[in-house]
């Protein structure tokens, strides 16, 4: 009885030790990754980043980003929404609000708004039982929604946008078609207009990023600026839909802010579920610069 | 609805305390470490028949050096009369234990001390808050339990500690 | 609804199935428990910040049990936060059988499956444990065998951590033995010198997805202890170390990490003392690599500095930094003997403790990479250098003598440097605070006493000055106490603001009832015999504890 229990105990510390090899990294430690597939009927994913002027690790998040960048290219959809606490305006020079009622609205339902930044939502979709995720699981999250799915996506989106000098206006024509069936239900398109190249200060941690405790001309990119169809975007279609059926939404007269630079605007669409199991998940992504 | 959810628990926990009255059991077994290193077993913990205090405290809880300050000063005269022993249980963790071998002997405390560290006499006791003290009898049966320590609550204590001298049974709460 | 129903059959069909599945299935055993429910019914305070809820009354509750049997042991805990107290993290909210177990417990061999807690050494390279009023629970669920010879106990486990009402992605292997010379080598049975030595290894496992890394999908981490008894002198020592683990906490770097804690400890009646000197670096552990916070933490390195109890003392804690931290503490504990002069008719004790933490000194690899840029071994450290930068320090000094039959007082003076940056995370002033206490006890008849509690804490830095008073009575198991807290605020910044409140509670054996009204802020509140953590809030609160 003794020397069986002995050798239980044995056994199992062996297997613990047969598991637990650790695995030493040697340099590089990052991948250079330049294999990017493009086209215009390939899944792109859609990144809503969380961000502040005011949060010091914020710069570490679009780093990341931007190295994704490299890895994906514009199969990443980015829209960074200024929100919360570290948003706050005060003295110069953080005067300027980047905040937007459009983009609140969209913050407050993921709680983004009461939570410390920087946070990420990829295609609106839980990981973990959370639709916001940490910036050092931005990477992988983005990985599982472009590497473990099909690379053709369920709908393409073919987005046409011309900007009007003479009033100051939008004009964007969407037409979507689908590549798949989908089942029965109700299907958003939302059109959002971002900006980048805003050059304003920003908190900094991250002295590889440049100057701490702050970056006085930081460059903000696709800073989120209005939804042109409300910010959950409008439906295009509540049924069945069928390979190869088509839909169309097109948008006039959008006004564009006093203090946007027309030159540095895009326009991102975005097709998501409306209800169902799926209610809020993203399908397909696009952005086209105006 | 807040308030039903309560008043339920509240029943409930009351029936519980009405069936579990008259449970006496032997103290579980559990290894603590004592202020020179030893592991002991908890169910060795033993009086010749003695009673035993068990106290559970922490260097950082007041009312627990209070109670153990206070039992102190009178100590000598309770073992001389009762034959009575205190084991005081530390439930400090890693970052407070250091200080609980200088406070006991600086304090110039005579009792039995030991280390759980890992909470682990802690929990098979269920201890939530500390102070929490436990009366043994001499057969090795815990037979009374009080959390907190308050002003003559020393008096009530070795009270029931003569009653278990004499024999006598005392009530378990 | 559903879910007071649903608790109180529960209840009522445990406790039905556990008595007669003892009584007559089993042949005896015996349950215990316990119980505690905290309750707060919130009110929106603009002045203080408190803010109201949406179900305007907030439960953390859990009730636990064990069945034991002989060698058998069984035991579960339900918890409910319907919703979380506010300052408990949301991710709480829910309710559920959070820790199950069972356990054979031989005399040699001991087996647990489902939830346990389980510490190696000081808890270095691995420690989960459960702080109910912080709502902290890192449990393991998974199996772990604890093997006892003489001497010697060697214990092995392989478990995922519980994160809220879920699991961690990490799987933790570890294993731990823990030898006891003097009990081993016959020889030494009957030395005055007694040693014990340590040693442990636990390993995470967490699969790599990250398209912008190579990233080790297991990380090891190994520590070995050292502790020596002799008369009056003790000595402890404990290193550890853990291979590349690029995380969150510590910006993605390559940098292998290590920590060390030495300990000489001297003491005899009346008097005692310690000197702690602890070092670690890039030492933050977790289930989960991207994870930060209070989350699935496996290591835990402790904040070298004294707990305070008082509620001003305790308002600039040092939080620990286990990806840097240098720190330093010494403890005296004395007793001057009853009939000296300075003694008294009871003897005066006196408790001295020092307290410093800095930076750990960092240098870049190399020219072209930032000190801790992601990606990179980091930067390169010097084990004897001390970094530049402070993080906390806290003198602080305790009398207490009994004056008479009656009287007691005792006497505090802190002096407390914290770093804003590094405990809060904001670019603030530092704050040095002076802190004086007086705790005076009148007992004056059998079983009833005042108590007045008088602290006052003074700093240019953050809220400015704190002031705070309570008396306290008691009389057998009742209690009462009024508090009055003051802050002066800065002038051109901030408000005084007053958090008065009142508190009463009973206890009976070892159940426990309170409720308390008033404005609170956020801090460790000892009344009544009994000291826990309270968020920020204001309205009524109520504290039920039971044991059995």
């Amino acid at each position: 009885m003794k020397s069986k229990l002995n050798l239980l105990f044995l056994g199992f510390l062996l297997s613990i030790f047969a598991l637990s090899s650790c695995d030493k990294v040697e340099p590089p430690y990052m991948l250079s990754n330049g294999n990017i597939i493009s086209g215009d009927t390939v899944r792109k994913i859609f990144f809503e980043d969380y961000t502040g002027h005011k949060c010091p690790n914020c710069p570490q998040a679009h780093k990341i980003l931007e190295d994704l960048k490299v890895v994906y290219g514009d199969r990443i959809v980015v829209v960074a929404i200024h929100t919360g606490f570290f948003s706050m305006t005060s003295s110069a020079p953080w005067d300027y609000d980047f905040t937007t009622s459009d983009g609140e609205a969209i913050s407050a339902f993921y709680g983004a708004n009461s939570v410390g930044l920087p946070k990420g939502v990829v295609n609106r979709k839980k990981v973990n039982g959370s639709y916001l995720i940490d910036r050092a699981e931005f990477a992988t999250a983005v990985s599982l929604a472009l590497d473990s799915t099909p690379l053709l996506p369920e709908i393409y989106i073919e987005l046409d946008g011309t900007y009007h000098s003479l009033d100051s206006t939008i004009s964007v024509e969407a037409k979507m078609t689908a590549l798949s069936d989908l089942p029965s239900g109700k299907y958003n398109i939302s059109l959002i207009v971002t900006e980048s190249e805003i050059v304003k200060p920003q908190k900094n941690t991250d002295a590889s990023l440049g100057t701490t405790p702050e970056i006085l001309d930081y460059h903000h990119e696709h800073v989120y600026r209005a939804a042109i169809n409300n910010p959950w975007g409008e439906e295009f279609a509540n049924s069945t839909i069928s390979n190869g059926q088509t839909f169309q939404k097109s948008y006039t007269n959008f006004k564009i802010g006093a203090d946007w630079n027309p030159s540095q605007l895009h326009l991102v669409a975005v097709v998501y579920y409306a209800d169902g199991a799926n209610e809020k998940q993203v399908i397909q992504a696009q952005q086209i610069d105006l | 609805m807040k308030v039903l959810h309560w008043i339920t628990m509240m029943i409930f926990l009351t029936l519980f305390g009405s069936f579990t009255a008259d449970q006496k059991s032997p103290i579980p077994s559990v290894d603590v470490k004592s202020l020179d290193g030893k592991i002991i077993n908890t169910s060795s913990f033993q009086n010749d028949g003695n009673p035993i205090i068990i106290s559970f405290w922490a260097t950082w809880c007041k009312p627990c050096i209070q109670e153990l300050t206070t039992i102190s000063e009178v100590y000598p005269e309770w073992q001389e009369e009762t034959g009575v022993k205190l084991i005081a249980i530390s439930v400090d963790n890693s970052r407070t234990s250091n200080a609980v071998l200088p406070l006991v002997n600086g304090k110039a405390w005579d009792y039995e001390v030991y280390l759980d560290e890992n909470s682990d006499f802690k929990r098979a006791m269920g201890v939530n808050v500390v102070p929490h003290t436990f009366l043994v009898n001499g057969k090795g049966e815990i037979v009374w339990q009080h959390t907190s320590f308050t002003e003559g609550s020393e008096l009530e204590l070795i009270a029931l500690v003569r009653k278990l001298k004499n024999g006598e049974e005392i009530p378990s709460h | 609804m559903k879910y007071i129903l649903r608790f109180s059959l529960l209840l009522f069909f445990l406790q039905s199935f556990f008595f007669n599945l003892s009584a007559q299935l089993l042949g005896g055993g015996e349950v215990h428990g316990s119980f505690q429910t905290d309750g707060q019914l919130y009110q929106k305070d603009s002045v203080i910040g408190a803010e109201s809820i949406a179900e305007k009354v907030a439960f953390n509750s859990f009730f636990e049990m064990r069945y034991i049997n002989k060698n058998f042991e069984a035991g579960m805990r339900y918890e409910l936060f319907m919703p979380p107290m506010q300052g408990y993290d949301v991710r709480w909210k829910g309710a559920g059988f959070a820790n199950k177990y069972v356990r054979y417990n031989g005399e040699k061999l001991e087996v647990t499956a489902g939830n346990f807690y389980e510490q190696f050494g000081s808890g270095m390279i691995l420690r989960s444990y459960q702080e109910w009023n912080l709502g902290f629970d890192n449990a393991l669920n998974g199996v772990r065998v604890k093997y006892k010879l003489k001497g010697l106990t060697i214990t092995g486990l392989v478990a995922k951590q519980r994160f809220y009402w879920d699991l961690g992605p990490g799987t933790i292997r570890g294993v731990d033995a823990q030898v006891s010379l003097n009990e081993v080598i016959d020889k030494l049975k009957d030395k005055k010198t007694r040693i014990g030595l340590g040693g442990s290894f636990v390993s995470r496992y967490q699969t790599d997805q990250d398209p912008l890394y190579v990233l080790p999908e297991n990380v090891g981490a190994f520590a070995g202890r050292f502790e020596i008894y002799r008369a009056a002198f003790n000595m402890k020592f404990e290193a550890s170390g853990k291979i590349n683990d690029p995380n969150a906490s510590n910006n993605m770097i390559y940098k292998n990490g290590n920590a060390a804690l030495l300990e000489l400890g001297y003491s005899k009646k009346g008097f005692g003392m310690t000197l702690q000197a602890a070092r670690a670096d890039n030492m933050d552990f977790r289930s989960n690599r991207a994870s930060s916070g209070f989350d699935l933490p496996i290591s835990y390195i402790p904040a070298m500095t004294a707990q305070h109890a008082y509620s001003l003392a305790a308002m600039y804690p040092y939080a620990s930094q286990a990806n840097g931290q240098m720190g330093l503490q010494a403890n005296i504990f004395y007793k001057i003997k009853k009939g000296k002069t300075l003694g008294g008719k009871y003897g005066t004790n006196i408790n001295i403790n020092y307290a410093l933490s800095q930076s750990i000194y960092k240098q870049a690899i190399n020219d072209s990479t930032y000190i801790g840029q992601n990606g990179t071994l980091g930067y390169e450290t010097d084990l004897f250098k001390i970094g530049e930068d402070r993080y906390y320090s806290d003198f602080n000094i305790k009398v207490q003598r009994k004056l008479s039959k009656k009287w007691d007082v005792s006497l505090m003076f802190m002096n407390v440097f914290y770093n804003m940056l590094i405990n809060e995370g904001h670019q603030e002033a530092d704050v040095h605070a002076n802190i004086g206490i007086a705790d005076i006890w009148w007992k004056y008849k059998p079983f009833n006493s005042l108590h007045f509690e008088i602290q006052e804490l003074v700093t240019q830095q953050d809220q400015g000055n704190w002031s705070s008073v309570m008396i306290e009575y008691n009389r057998k198991g009742l209690f009462a106490a009024v508090i009055a807290l003051y802050n002066q605020g800065i002038s051109g910044q901030s408000d005084p603001v007053l958090y008065p409140s009142v508190t009463t509670g009973y206890t009976q054996g070892a159940n426990r009832f309170s409720l308390s009204y008033g404005k609170q802020r956020e801090g460790i509140l000892c009344v009544g015999g009994v000291c826990r953590a309270v968020p920020a809030a204001n309205g009524f609160s109520i504290t039920i504890n039971s044991s059995f």
